[in-house]
């Protein structure tokens, strides 16, 4: 059953022009990022570590304490939450209608905890328990099989240290998918584990993803994982919005200049040695406010302007966006 | 419990497993099973040396030394444990609430068990048994309200620890209610730290139990507690060296075999050794 009120082609989650500052010290430290993420969408949001992107999502959903929404307007199923105790608004949408996986798969389950209670507990907390002891425990062992975990009957009585990694988070996203949530937010799930294991699990998460109709927000700081995994990247730097474009342009087509040079950066196969070239400089880091390009001081395109004129802001929420001044990149 | 008896890796541990087993559960069964009424004055029988009619003799009073350590066992036990149980209930409640809150409520309520924590169990006593008359029951609890801060501090601070890691995070994620968090994943991830600090403390607290009914703020001297036994016997030593004997071999032997016992369970619940 649809939601009466909503259009088919209103987006799931709309974020329009989110400002995120510390608590303590009040510095601001995301400013001005707009996107929206479509019902069955899988979203990318690509950074370099301390680009703000773990903070970002993680404040978005109520999950980063010492930090808070100060602006903006978030609205989820056309649902607009207040600005006002935000973080109590959205942690109230958590656990059924957006689920999270967490970065690391060997702290992020309860260690005193049987796995099949872990995602039995889940169950529970999302909708009561509407088919009984017996048939919760069957549907668990069901999600087990899914993620593929070998003999899931025997793994629902074991603890998480007795699984690998890959297994873990495997279970970690079994235990999202048990509470059917709209929205999957996985935050660098794979980053902890081995590079076989990674593809593997996020093959089987976008997969069942896509089986079970949600939508995804992938954040990782590997653009070639989510070149070949999401439909659509954005990309933040310096806690500013530069670039949200479709995986398959990027590399092909002319994006944000940020975007061309963290693909400059990825080895690939049809790449040679000599086309792979680092970024001069260091990462400014988030909190560049919203004057001038954060990215301004690496680029190779600068031009005095950049380094002055205030940050385009992705207004109309468009499937593309370049925030160059220039206007590299725009579609 | 049965998990008790696969964790012993020495004979000393398993020799300390069974001599609990042995002491509790003579705690539970000594007063059904005793020869004699412990408390049955008898002058014609007294200062009997141990033999066949009196195993472990008799004492100043002609009462059978035996049959008043096997009450003994029991009211010494069930004080021990009364005082552990008291004070793990208050301490953790104080601890992890504490922790939960935070802030300046955390540190009010910690420096308050500091304080506490300044004030020596004996006078502590002294006061009890001047106020409420010296008896078993005043030692009880002024070892209660010398014994929580401790577990107050140790649970906030494990409790702190276990609230910053990522697996409470997921929970929060989940929808998980506090109260939940509380008994499902705090905890029973405490539980192995606090299991391992009380049973190194049951032989503390059995030694001041002792203590205190031996100095006579404790149990008074007729009630079968093994300080008071001793405290009894003393004046008997020249004549009578089984009466202190007995008791002062059992409180010894129990709180070695519970000594030995929280160390085995520190080795093999180390954190860092988890179910391994």
């Amino acid at each position: 059953m649809t939601h009466p009120t909503l259009a088919p082609e209103e987006p799931l989650l709309k974020v329009e022009d989110a400002t995120i500052a510390l608590r303590v010290g009040g510095r601001t430290m995301v400013s001005g990022v707009s996107f929206a993420v479509n019902r069955r969408e899988v979203f990318g949001v690509v950074g370099e570590s301390g680009s703000g992107k773990t903070l970002l999502t993680r404040t978005l959903f109520g999950l980063q304490d010492d930090a808070r929404l100060t602006a903006g307007r978030v609205t989820f199923e056309g649902r607009t939450l207040p600005l006002e105790g935000y973080g109590a608004a959205v942690r109230g949408l958590l656990g059924h209608a957006i689920g999270y996986v967490p970065q690391d798969p060997f702290s992020s389950l309860n260690p005193s905890m049987r796995i099949g209670k872990q995602i039995t507990e889940a169950i529970y907390l999302a909708k009561g328990w509407p088919m009984g002891a017996e048939r919760t425990r069957e549907a668990a062992i069901a999600l087990m099989a899914e993620v593929g975990i070998p003999e899931p009957a025997l793994a629902f009585d074991q603890y998480p240290d007795q699984f690998s990694g890959g297994m873990r988070q495997r279970i970690v996203f079994a235990i999202a998918l048990s509470q059917e949530p709209k929205l999957l937010v996985a935050d660098e799930p794979t980053t902890a584990l081995d590079a076989i294991t990674q593809r593997r699990v996020i093959e089987m998460m976008l997969d069942r993803s896509r089986r079970h109709g949600l939508a995804v927000i992938l954040i990782s700081h590997n653009l070639e994982l989510l070149r070949q995994s999401v439909g659509r990247i954005a990309v933040l730097y310096g806690g500013q919005l530069l670039n949200i474009v479709p995986a398959a342009d990027v590399g092909t087509h002319a994006a944000h200049p940020y975007t061309e040079a963290l693909f400059a950066c990825i080895p690939t196969r049809e790449k040679a040695l000599a086309d792979i070239r680092s970024i001069p400089g260091e990462p400014v880091g988030a909190g560049f406010g919203t004057s001038g390009c954060a990215f301004a001081s690496r680029c190779a395109y600068a031009e005095p302007v950049c380094l002055t004129a205030p940050l385009p802001l992705n207004a109309g929420i468009t499937s593309g966006f370049s925030a160059c001044l220039l206007g590299r990149g725009a579609q | 419990m049965l998990r008790l008896l696969t964790l012993p890796k020495t004979n000393i541990e398993r020799a300390a497993v069974i001599l609990a087993l042995i002491v509790i559960l003579v705690a539970i069964i000594g007063p059904f099973v005793t020869p004699y009424d412990p408390m049955q004055i008898s002058f014609r029988s007294k200062l009997l040396a141990p033999s066949s009619m009196h195993w472990f003799g008799t004492d100043g009073s002609g009462r059978d030394v035996l049959s008043r350590l096997l009450h003994g066992a029991q009211l010494t036990l069930s004080a021990t444990f009364f005082v552990l149980i008291a004070g793990v209930v208050i301490g953790c409640t104080i601890g992890i609430f504490s922790a939960f809150v935070g802030g300046a409520a955390d540190n009010a309520l910690m420096r308050l068990a500091d304080i506490w924590l300044g004030f020596p169990p004996l006078i502590l006593a002294l006061g009890f048994a001047s106020a409420l008359g010296a008896s078993l029951q005043a030692a009880i609890w002024a070892l209660v309200f010398s014994w929580w801060p401790n577990y107050a501090r140790l649970s906030r601070m494990v409790t702190a620890d276990i609230l910053s890691q990522k697996f409470i995070a997921s929970a929060d994620a989940l929808g998980v209610p506090l109260h939940r968090k509380v008994f499902r994943y705090v905890i029973p991830n405490a539980f192995d730290v606090l299991i391992v600090q009380v049973t190194l403390d049951i032989s503390a607290v059995m030694l001041a139990i002792s203590g205190l009914s031996f100095i006579g703020v404790g149990a008074q001297i007729p009630q079968p507690e093994w300080g008071a036994m001793i405290a009894d016997g003393r004046s008997y030593v020249a004549n009578g060296w089984w009466i202190v004997l007995a008791p002062g071999v059992a409180i010894f032997l129990t709180a070695l075999a519970f000594n030995v016992i929280g160390d085995m369970l520190r080795r093999e619940l180390d954190p860092t050794s988890r179910r391994r």
